[in-house]
């Protein structure tokens, strides 16, 4: 069972990816902030990460930057509203700090799930 | 400026001539004078030294006819007319002329026959004046007319008592025997000043020239500074013009677009949430799952309320509401009151002074206590996590303003999100425990009312946030109807 790992600050969102990603089998782990979420990627083994950007305390960016430095490759997914004043270019900086898929708000499941097979597809390669 | 100078150049040509005309007439006067004061002293010698000695000797005679008789000499008056031909022969144009009301019958043209003569006898007669003259025309030219009193002098008296053809007789020495007049013609005294005054006025003439050129210079290079500044401060300031609207154009768009930004970003949060809610509800549905339909129906009903309390808070603006004279401190109890129940949850301790009595506001009061929400919800937040949960709402007023200050003992707020606290949709909460749009909101109606919500802070110790609302004049509240019902535009 692949393990995901959602970090928003916005909790009726968060709990609806939940539901929707459990359906379809994933094992969930949240984290309701970027700090929150550093600490639970530290202590689980993530296959991988859907995360927010603008978030109290630790930002999306900032999470990016933590789980980059670690070396670590785990495939990230931002979901985000994107930046209250500049929408575009905090994508684009997302994706130049490591984001393998930015998806703006709000989100299909249908996208959503093509990215994560994708992405973990690609993930199990690498692994072997 | 050139008007100046053309009035010193005036002044300047009117003095000189006037100076020269006072220079002419002096030195007429003077020249008239020698004339005469020369004619009587040869006169005077001529009578003592020569006719006294000339009538003691018996073969000798003293008459006006001296030409005619072989022994004869010439009466001193008829010398001294003699003498004054002569010299006028040599000074062009003047005359001597010896007058009289009592003419010896053989003289020609030597009575008061003219209209000075009249004048100069009298003035040297009755008025025993010594002088008198007149700058005046005469045939055709401008002179000097100098008249001085003839006095009979004591060689005199014998003669024009005894003399045969006397006109009078009676003489006594002192006496005016008659008028000696010189007429001066002005053109000679003028022609010895001329040449000097015609220099200083030649001279003055191109000083003022010079000067005048240099002045049209000087007024010229300043007009075209002048112009060139104007044009200058003419460009800037259309360039200035342009940048500001640039800016002021900028600085909308900008705050448009940071707002359209906001509303995007708050309401594709619950719109994202709806979306991942019905997509998981349909899953839900074909799985037969009936917990997961039930919690997503929840879920979707939370997220539509979200999005209702975001619309509403965006209209607040655009509401009409109703003005009355409203008792501050009843608007402020009731919004504690509202709020009492957190209050006591989270621990926080309220205080309240209120400088009583205190006038009456006229205002919506669902507004104010919207505002007086807004605020008191914002310290909450700021205290509760706080070891000492202390807020304290203070109301005091001058002639003009009333004061509400919510002061808390929070974190405070830091300088970069005190520049942006009354901005739309700012907010340092997690999303869903506020819009950022309460402070924003509450900024706007206050300063619909004419006055002002400020913050000051500072850091570990807490903030306090002031409202200041305009009081209610007696000449707005006559115009208030006993029920209050009437709407009044503060904006």
């Amino acid at each position: 069972m692949n393990s995901i790992l959602l970090v928003d600050d916005d909790k009726d969102f968060r709990e609806s990816l939940k539901d929707l990603l459990e359906i379809k089998g994933y094992l969930i782990y949240e984290a309701k902030n970027g700090a929150e979420g550093l600490r639970v990627f530290s202590r689980e083994s993530i296959d991988l990460v859907i995360s927010d950007l603008l978030m109290p305390e630790i930002d999306g960016l900032e999470l990016l930057m933590g789980i980059r430095g670690t070396n670590s490759g785990t495939p990230i997914i931002v979901i985000s509203g994107g930046n209250r004043s500049n929408f575009d270019k905090s994508f684009e900086i997302a994706q130049e700090l490591g984001a393998n898929i930015v998806l703006g708000k709000p989100v299909s499941a249908d996208v959503l799930f093509d990215s994560i097979d994708q992405l973990l597809a690609s993930s199990s390669k690498n692994k072997i | 400026m050139s008007l100046i100078f053309l009035a010193s150049v005036i002044f300047l040509v009117v003095y000189v001539v006037n100076l020269q005309n006072s220079i002419v007439s002096s030195a007429a006067l003077d020249s008239a004078k020698s004339y005469s004061d020369a004619l009587k002293e040869f006169r005077t010698i001529y009578t003592s030294e020569v006719v006294a000695r000339v009538n003691k000797h018996p073969d000798f005679k003293v008459s006006h006819d001296y030409l005619e008789h072989k022994f004869n000499i010439p009466l001193p008056a008829t010398l001294s007319m003699a003498l004054g031909s002569r010299i006028s022969e040599q000074h062009t144009g003047t005359e001597v002329h010896l007058y009289s009301p009592y003419p010896f019958p053989w003289r020609v043209n030597t009575g008061l026959n003219d209209d000075f003569r009249r004048k100069a006898w009298q003035a040297v007669t009755e008025q025993k004046k010594t002088t008198y003259y007149e700058f005046t025309e005469y045939k055709g030219r401008a002179v000097l007319r100098f008249a001085t009193a003839d006095i009979m002098q004591q060689n005199c008296v014998n003669c024009h008592n005894n003399h045969l053809n006397t006109p009078r007789t009676g003489w006594k020495t002192g006496d005016v025997r008659g008028v000696l007049e010189i007429i001066h013609p002005i053109n000679i005294s003028e022609s010895k000043t001329f040449d000097g005054v015609q220099g200083i006025i030649i001279l003055a003439s191109v000083i003022a020239g010079l000067g005048f050129m240099g002045l049209l210079f000087m007024v010229y290079r300043f007009n075209a500074t002048t112009r060139y500044l104007e044009d200058c401060v003419q460009k800037r300031t259309q360039e200035i013009k342009k940048i500001e609207k640039s800016l002021a154009y900028s600085k909308k768009m900008s705050s448009i677009g940071e707002v359209s930004a906001g509303i995007a970003h708050e309401i594709s949060q619950p719109i994202g949430a709806i979306k991942l809610s019905c997509e998981t509800l349909n899953y839900a549905v074909e799985m037969g799952a009936k917990d997961n339909i039930l919690r997503q129906t929840d879920r979707i009903t939370k997220q539509v309320d979200r999005i209702d309390e975001i619309v509403k808070q965006l209209n607040i603006n655009n509401r009409l509401g109703q003005f009355r004279l409203e008792n501050l401190d009843s608007i402020v109890e009731k919004s504690l009151e509202g709020l009492q129940e957190q209050f006591e949850h989270a621990g926080v301790t309220i205080s309240t002074n209120i400088q009583k009595p205190l006038p009456k506001v006229n205002c919506d009061r669902e507004e104010i206590e919207r505002v007086l929400t807004n605020l008191l919800m914002n310290s909450l937040h700021a205290v509760k996590n706080r070891q000492e949960k202390n807020i304290e709402v203070k109301i005091s007023h001058s002639d003009e303003q009333f004061y509400i200050k919510i002061i808390d003992s929070g974190y405070g707020i830091s300088e970069n999100i005190v520049e942006k606290i009354f901005d739309p949709f700012f907010t340092t909460k997690v999303v869903g425990e506020g819009t950022g749009l309460g402070l924003s909101l509450s900024y706007s109606i206050i300063r619909n009312y004419g006055g002002e919500l400020t913050v000051t802070s500072e850091l570990g110790k807490g903030s306090q946030f002031t409202i200041a609302l305009p009081i209610c004049s007696e000449s707005m509240e006559e115009n208030i109807s006993p029920d209050g019902l009437d709407e009044i535009d503060l904006s």
